[in-house]
């Protein structure tokens, strides 16, 4: 069994592409796909942590993240929608009717 | 689990309880109506009343440690409801002009609302996330309520995408905080005597933690979404997000915060210290500035929405019992302010989406004199003018700064806060010492009493808090010396 710092590295690596998928991607379904990795990379976290801790609350949330992350598709997806019918582009560099 | 655990939960199960109602309600009743914001109401008063009879009560844990019932909750509870009920007035007429679902409005203000007492209230990392999650979604699709305006889907999707992104970071952190120290329990965490696992660690999480909560209350760097988000979205949701939304973010992190054990991050507590203290400042004198510079009301609003969360962030960087009690009478105090101030947008509001730059504002005491009056005063608190509540709030706010040690910030903060009245004062400026610079253009909105009776209960609110701070004060629990 591998160490707790190689779960840990790996889980920082994930997240970082995640996030700078988040940053440098301009299509939104894109970009909402590096949040999933973000969250799964933190699940990856908590599930190290719980497993070499031997305590069970790190994994009782990683379910809770699992079910938040659903809803939170559910939400995303319905609002991508709605964009789609107004603007037929999901493109968020053309986004850009609120500015100062 | 037994009565009392219920009965700390109470609150929040009559929120939760009358929205899932109200979804139920709305799938039978076709016929749009006013009775789901009455039924709000309700909720969120019954809300209120349990709430003021458990903190007259001895402070628990229920739900074995996951749920804290104690003055700090149900003071944050209370301020939740009234925000509810607010918002369900200034609702009322905008809902029904616009033409959108108001069941569905009214069923998602109180999920939002549930949210946020399980952010107050969470005893357990796990619930505040939880909390937090409960309200950012109710958001997200509160942002995006007109379907058919694209100013709406737009900031709908900004929200949506930034708030995910910060969730990430927000749970990144919590569970590095889990990692060193080994419980995700305030309760368990606050009695952890030493601490064998690595420092470093700790202090990554509580920076992440910091990173994706700075993000939620729009402070400096991280408040990019919001002048968008609040300007898009429907104004009476942008006034609910930016203030009962904020107050609950400020409450979770006070609670994370003061349970970290003592000595666990040595050397790190001032490093963190100062992190906080660097957004405060940034937050006051960056969204102050920009804040000068902004023609449409509702972004000037939205940019001293972040100087306000620097000045709640100087409550954090002090993280002593006057800085959590100034948190609480601030966040009290923001609310009522910056949710009349949106209140008196929307009722100024017209259908076309126009009437939102300040230009229109000009002259306005001619033509509503109810309105600029309550306007007036609202700006003047907002701008922190003694007497109104404003004041007492940001003294209570920069004298718990000092007494952390930190005078510097507090000069930051008087200093922004100069700055800041200049744009306040501008706006009763324009109301009383201009003429108008377009006629009325006749469509008129219509005059509500339903609205100005909100209004003018927040006003008078801030004008009795600010006469009576010991109200407040008192509330708390906290004595100030």
């Amino acid at each position: 069994m591998s160490s707790l710092s190689n779960y840990l590295i790996v889980s920082a690596i994930l997240f970082m592409i995640g996030a700078s998928g988040v940053m440098f991607r301009k299509n939104v379904i894109v970009i909402f796909m590096c949040v999933e990795l973000m969250l799964n990379a933190v699940n990856l976290t908590l599930i190290a942590f719980s497993q070499f801790m031997g305590d069970q609350s790190g994994q009782i949330l990683v379910f809770f993240v699992m079910t938040v992350a659903a809803a939170e598709a559910a939400v995303g997806l319905a609002i991508v929608i709605s964009v789609y019918r107004n603007k037929e582009t999901v493109e968020i560099d053309k986004l850009n009717l609120l500015k100062g | 689990m037994n009565n009392t655990d219920f009965i700390a939960a109470l609150p929040l199960i009559i929120l939760a309880g009358t929205g899932l109602l109200i979804l139920l309600w709305d799938a039978f009743e076709k016929t749009p109506s006013r009775a789901p914001l009455i039924l709000t109401m309700a909720g969120a008063i019954a809300a209120a009343i349990v709430a003021g009879i458990n903190m007259t009560g001895p402070a628990s844990v229920a739900f074995g440690g996951l749920l804290y019932d104690n003055a700090f909750s149900n003071f944050f509870t209370i301020i939740f409801s009234a925000a509810t009920i607010l918002t369900a007035l200034l609702a009322e007429r905008y809902l029904l002009e616009e033409e959108v679902l108001v069941g569905e409005f009214c069923a998602l203000i109180l999920f939002a609302a549930s949210g946020m007492v399980m952010m107050a209230s969470g005893a357990d990392m796990l619930v505040i996330f939880l909390g937090l999650e409960t309200m950012s979604i109710a958001f997200y699709v509160l942002a995006g309520l007109f379907r058919t305006k694209t100013e709406s889907n737009e900031a709908a999707l900004k929200y949506f995408l930034l708030g995910a992104f910060a969730t990430g970071f927000f749970l990144y952190g919590i569970a590095l905080i889990y990692g060193s120290l080994g419980t995700m329990n305030l309760v368990a965490m606050s009695n952890i005597h030493s601490v064998t696992t690595s420092g470093p660690m700790l202090l990554l999480g509580l920076i992440l933690l910091i990173v994706g909560f700075a993000f939620k209350v729009a402070a400096f760097p991280f408040h990019q979404w919001a002048p968008d988000v609040y300007e898009g979205a429907p104004t009476v949701v942008s006034g609910y997000m930016s203030t009962a939304g904020k107050a609950a973010a400020f409450s979770a992190i006070v609670l994370v915060f003061s349970s970290m054990p003592a000595g666990a991050l040595a050397g790190g507590a001032a490093k963190i210290q100062i992190v906080i203290a660097a957004l405060a400042a940034c937050s006051m004198l960056y969204g102050n500035i920009v804040a000068l510079s902004q023609t449409k009301i509702k972004r000037m609003l939205a940019y001293s929405s972040t100087a306000h969360a620097g000045y709640l962030l100087l409550g954090v960087a002090a993280l002593n019992a006057t800085g959590v009690a100034a948190i609480e009478i601030y966040a009290a105090v923001y609310l009522l302010m910056q949710i009349a101030a949106f209140g008196i947008v929307a009722l100024l509001e017209k259908e076309t989406g126009t009437g939102l730059n300040l230009d229109d504002y000009a002259g306005l005491a001619k033509r509503r004199p109810w309105a600029a009056f309550l306007l007036a005063i609202i700006m003047l608190s907002l701008a922190g003018i003694p007497p109104f509540a404003g004041f007492f709030g940001k003294y209570y706010l920069f004298l718990a700064a000092i007494n952390a040690g930190l005078t510097w910030l507090a000069i930051v903060g008087v200093v922004s806060s100069i700055i800041a009245s200049y744009f306040y004062l501008r706006i009763i400026v324009l109301m009383y010492f201009r003429e108008p610079l377009h006629a009325d253009d006749g469509i008129a909105v219509k005059e509500n009493n339903i609205s100005y009776i909100a209004i003018g209960l927040a006003s008078a609110a801030l004008v009795v808090l600010g006469l009576m701070p010991g109200l407040l004060t008192d509330a708390t629990g906290y004595f100030f010396k």
